[in-house]
């Protein structure tokens, strides 16, 4: 089966979340627990579990397109990529600010907000996440030296990418950082120079 | 939901149930001495119904309760929606929106990809095996944990209710305005408790789960939207595809240190 192929429509959200990604397209429904609001795939609005409402302390933007970083700033898309429907409605997830990436709450992630939300989901699995990943998402607060080893939820200001080989990497005053991913996370990795 | 332990932390306790039950001083009932059956058969009713299903979607939202800082007793709440599907020959896909980032997931029966909408950076892996059993290596080799796990396992009867996990029904209720029977069960580490629909098709409603041996005791609320135990799944839908501007990442893995990425057809860093 061919699938439909994806539109993008450049409706802008009322409700400062955009909604994302398409797909798990299915037939109708079988066996809801609860029968979503009937909700036209193509529409604007954002779902009944998108995040409260933003407000100043939210670094979200919206209003730009697509899901570029700039020095901390999430700039969550606001156009709705959806797939032409089948059978049935397409499957929306919306896009989260994310805690770890706004410098609003930069002084509590630093402190652990992060590192807790990974210890522990439910079970000896989180446990183990959280060995993996030890301290995680931290923004750097200004003037603090970038040391070797150090790892970043997000790129202080004013870093600059640069090439070596294949890789890029980011030059943040003399300090090297790597972008690597950890579980589902961007994470920043300082780095001997390369 | 992961109420189930990973497999190499069971077994210290698993010999250590055992060995209780050898010696006839069991505190812990394992599951070889018979879950209430008032709790069994209506979970392998459900497990029965999921494994059924050839391909399925399913849409939840999630919020767990976690310490704010590790040596913290103050508490905050994480929230998440996430759509997953499921072709039993095919692959897997996932779309999370959550507090802690939101991403794409792809696995087309050898290669994971995940693409971070936020950063625009993806990264990929080979994970080859069964489809049923993706969840799980993800989660052991990458760290990435779909919470639905033990729902989509082959045999989610048998991954949920491990050696030692004890339970009752407590009776029914309603969730999100439909019936659904409420269970609350307990394993070794975790209390958990399941809503499970009393008419129509025996599906979850709801799942908590609570691990008593995490610090801070965290807390996960599942609560399912939709269940499509017919969706139309296709190839194309575990098949991923560089956006534009998107940067493969080297994905860690556990314990390793990252590998540089391999070339991505199409990928632009």
């Amino acid at each position: 089966m061919t699938r439909p192929p994806l539109r993008r429509h450049s409706t802008r959200l009322l409700a400062g979340l955009a909604v994302i990604a398409p797909m798990l397209v299915g037939g109708e429904a079988q066996a809801q627990v609860r029968k979503p609001e009937e909700r036209p795939a193509r529409t604007a609005t954002a779902p009944r579990h998108s995040a409260p409402p933003r407000t100043a302390k939210h670094s979200a933007q919206v209003g730009n397109q697509g899901g570029n970083r700039v020095n901390g700033n999430v700039n969550i898309g606001n156009d709705i990529t959806v797939a032409a429907p089948r059978r049935g409605g397409a499957v929306v997830v919306p896009v989260y600010p994310g805690y770890a990436s706004g410098p609003s709450v930069g002084a509590v992630v630093a402190t652990g907000v992060i590192a807790g939300a990974t210890a522990g989901l439910v079970s000896g699995a989180m446990q183990q996440s959280n060995t993996m990943t030890g301290v995680q998402g931290a923004t750097a607060p200004p003037g603090t030296t970038l040391e070797v080893g150090m790892r970043l939820a997000t790129l202080p200001n004013g870093c600059t990418t640069q090439r070596v080989g294949q890789t890029t990497y980011y030059r943040c005053g003399s300090a090297w950082l790597q972008a690597f991913m950890e579980g589902s996370q961007v994470v920043y990795l300082v780095i001997p120079t390369p | 939901m992961q109420v189930r332990r990973r497999r190499d932390r069971l077994r210290p306790l698993e010999a250590m149930a055992t060995l209780a039950l050898m010696v006839g001083g069991a505190a812990l009932p394992a599951r070889a001495q018979g879950l209430d059956p008032a709790v069994a058969e209506p979970l392998r009713r459900m497990s029965a119904t999921l494994a059924a299903a050839p391909s399925l979607t399913v849409r939840l939202t999630q919020l767990r309760e976690v310490p704010a800082a590790p040596d913290s007793d103050q508490m905050v709440s994480l929230g998440a929606t996430i759509a997953v599907g499921l072709k039993r020959d095919s692959g897997v896909a996932a779309l999370v929106g959550g507090d802690r980032g939101s991403y794409r997931l792809w696995y087309d029966g050898s290669t994971a990809t995940l693409l971070s909408l936020t950063a625009n950076a993806y990264a990929r892996a080979a994970l080859p095996g069964d489809v049923e059993g993706f969840l799980d290596r993800l989660e052991l080799r990458l760290g990435v944990q779909v919470p639905v796990r033990d729902l989509l396992a082959s045999d989610s009867f048998a991954a949920l209710t491990e050696p030692g996990t004890t339970g009752a029904r407590i009776g029914r209720t309603l969730v999100n305005g439909a019936p659904c029977d409420h269970f609350m069960l307990r394993n070794l580490e975790v209390d958990w408790q399941i809503w499970i629909a009393a008419s129509g098709q025996p599906l979850p409603c709801r799942l908590v789960a609570i691990d008593r041996k995490a610090p801070g005791a965290p807390r996960t609320v599942l609560e399912f939207q939709s269940w499509n135990l017919k969706a139309k799944l296709d190839v194309a839908d575990f098949t991923f595809v560089p956006p534009p501007g998107a940067t493969e990442l080297s994905w860690r893995e556990r314990g390793l240190a990252p590998s540089q990425p391999s070339q991505a057809p199409g990928a632009r860093p």
